[in-house]
């Protein structure tokens, strides 16, 4: 199937800074790809790229087959919504959804039914009249989502869409969006620096640290396997313990663990997600911690422990687990939740 | 104390231009009478000449271009000030406000000879041209107020959903900056309205303009006259102002603070 975006090579400097550097990407017809990192990691910039706001110094923009990397944002069948609603002050809701349609000459009555159903599919009925300052944060947005669909675009870019908004409509939104990419199948690039976002609301997550691609996969694989240590890291509270890697496994504290170390030898990083360790062990390989401290963290205890080392390791546990501070306890770490990493990659 | 401050300045707007009527009307008005002793239709006949409407109407044209092509040539220049931070920006604020403060009649002596040879000068053209170096800079300045208050992803956005750059300006930056250029174009054409010394240098006396026969009215002592063509001066501008107020209606923003209604 021929992918419906694919960037080849894409690099643009700033000064002597690479903020993106030689980014290759293709995005699957319908799919839903986050594209995640840290603030100035290239993601915004790769967007615009795409969008045809920002020249690239290198590299193609290839949209369902075509090269666009020399048309103009206008000619390009991509829609982008930015961080701001950026509603035309002038302009009413209804005249606002029917710019993009109005620019491409669809007759008036095709663009009222258009914008009319657009409204609906956004939950704005009856508010086609209103003018931008008369809108909620929210509403607003969702002006911005039904003006970029309503033109049936090949791909949908949304650059942190919802980051100004509070925690709860933000959850809204993402609802919103994914039941619009479900309904519509518009190929989708959600650029986000909140892992929670992306995994609550793509496929698949393309996570970029300094302007090059540093993890891709889904969400599931990206948390429950990362690639890279500093995957692993951006992707949030793993515990990082260190220790000797060797063919048999991992050597922590004195105690052997039968993990899959891969090719890694030597002094080496052992990353596990603190809900991932159990208490009672179930599984094979185990390790014993001191309990340093327990906080009630509402839908379970947020646990410390030190190893025999000193090495301190956090746990998430269910409510009741039986844990008193100063106690020894043995913990499970399940080998298929371990991951292991050269120390030097850090 | 809003209602005091509204009077009084009524007041100091209005009281002068009773004045005016009278003694527009006036044949002669002794010093210490209250009103004029002899009443006259002289200054009514003046203003209804045909003398005095082509020049009304050279008024407006000169000032309507002038408005029209500061505002025009004021928006890029704006842009660039307003939006860019770049070498030198200070320095060009600095040579737009240079009109301004060099004294226009200056500036005009050097430009006379190059108007002269290249035929400009005696024409409207020629006036309309000399009068922009007086009121782009307020163009500039005005509009480039206003574009550090615009955001420029506006235009980006309008890009990205289908509109050339020239709609997007069109479209969308110049609707989004209506009020600043209301504003800008209301004063270039107050600016020229007004305008005596550069019409009277460049016009050669042939370009004749409402305040040029005001000021021969004033020179040759006639107080009728001079009365009567200053309501015709007064007249236009309070119209404009009045009709832009009420274009501009419940749109914040202006520079002039005469929106609120």
């Amino acid at each position: 199937m021929r992918p419906a975006l694919q960037v080849s090579g894409l690099t643009k400097r700033f000064g002597q800074t690479h903020a993106v550097d030689a980014l290759d990407l293709t995005f699957a017809p319908g799919s839903f790809t986050s594209l995640l990192g840290p603030s100035g990691c290239g993601k915004s910039t790769t967007l615009q790229m795409i969008a045809g706001l920002i020249p690239p110094d290198l590299g193609t923009v290839t949209v369902d087959g075509s090269d666009m990397t020399h048309v103009s944002p206008e000619r390009r069948p991509i829609s982008l919504v930015f961080q701001k609603p950026l509603l035309f002050p002038h302009l009413t809701v209804e005249q606002n959804i029917g710019f993009g349609l109005r620019m491409q000459h669809v007759p008036r009555a095709v663009i009222a039914d258009s914008v009319a159903e657009m409204l609906e599919q956004v939950r704005l009925t009856g508010l086609g009249g209103r003018r931008p300052h008369e809108l909620s944060g929210g509403q607003e947005q969702r002006v911005a989502l039904a003006r970029a669909l309503v033109l049936r675009p090949a791909v949908l870019l949304l650059d942190e869409p919802f980051s100004q908004l509070d925690a709860t409509l933000r959850i809204e939104m993402r609802r919103l969006v994914r039941e619009l990419h479900d309904s519509t199948g518009v190929s989708t690039v959600f650029v986000t620096h909140d892992q929670d976002e992306a995994v609550d609301i793509a496929d698949e997550i393309v996570l970029m640290l300094d302007g090059r691609v540093e993890a891709q996969g889904s969400p599931e694989r990206l948390f429950e396997a990362p690639p890279t240590l500093a995957t692993a890291r951006f992707l949030g509270v793993a515990n990082e313990l260190f220790g000797h890697a060797h063919a048999g496994g991992f050597r922590l504290a004195g105690t052997d663990l039968a993990t899959d170390s891969g090719a890694v030898r030597g002094e080496a990083v052992l990353t596990i997600r603190p809900e991932a360790v159990e208490l009672p062990a179930r599984s094979a390989t185990r390790h014993a911690l001191i309990v340093e401290s327990v906080r009630f963290a509402g839908t379970f205890l947020a646990a410390t422990g030190r190893t025999v080392d000193g090495q301190l390791m956090t746990l998430h546990l269910p409510v009741g687990a039986p844990l008193v501070v100063g106690e020894a306890i043995e913990v499970g770490l399940p080998a298929d939740r371990c991951s292991v990493f050269a120390r030097g990659t850090a | 104390m809003r209602r005091f401050v509204a009077i009084t300045i009524a007041a100091i707007v209005i009281a002068p231009l009773v004045g005016l009527i009278l003694w527009s009307g006036a044949r002669s008005w002794p010093y210490p009478d209250l009103l004029p002793a002899e009443g006259t239709t002289r200054g009514l006949d003046l203003v209804t000449s045909s003398g005095s409407w082509e020049a009304l109407v050279t008024s407006v044209v000169i000032a309507t271009s002038v408005a029209i092509l500061s505002s025009i040539i004021g928006l890029p220049a704006g842009r660039v000030i307003g939006l860019h931070r770049f070498r030198g920006r200070r320095l060009v604020q600095l040579c737009l406000i240079a009109p301004v403060i060099v004294p226009g009649i200056a500036v005009t002596l050097g430009l006379q000879v190059f108007f002269i040879r290249w035929g400009l000068s005696e024409s409207i053209l020629g006036v309309v041209l000399v009068q922009l170096v007086l009121t782009v800079p307020y163009a500039a300045t005005i509009l480039g107020a206003a574009f550090e208050g615009f955001d420029v992803d506006l235009e980006r956005q309008a890009r990205v959903l289908g509109a050339g750059a020239w709609r997007a300006t069109t479209l969308v930056t110049v609707p989004v900056l209506a009020p600043a250029l209301a504003a800008s174009a209301l004063l270039t054409f107050l600016i020229s309205w007004s305008e005596y010394i550069l019409t009277l240098l460049i016009g050669g006396g042939q370009v004749q303009t409402l305040p040029l026969m005001l000021f021969a009215a004033i020179g040759s002592s006639d107080s009728t006259a001079a009365a009567a063509l200053g309501l015709l001066v007064v007249a236009p501008p309070v119209l404009l102002v009045v009709l832009i107020s009420r274009l501009l209606r419940g749109r914040a923003g202006l520079l002039i603070g005469m929106v609120r209604s």
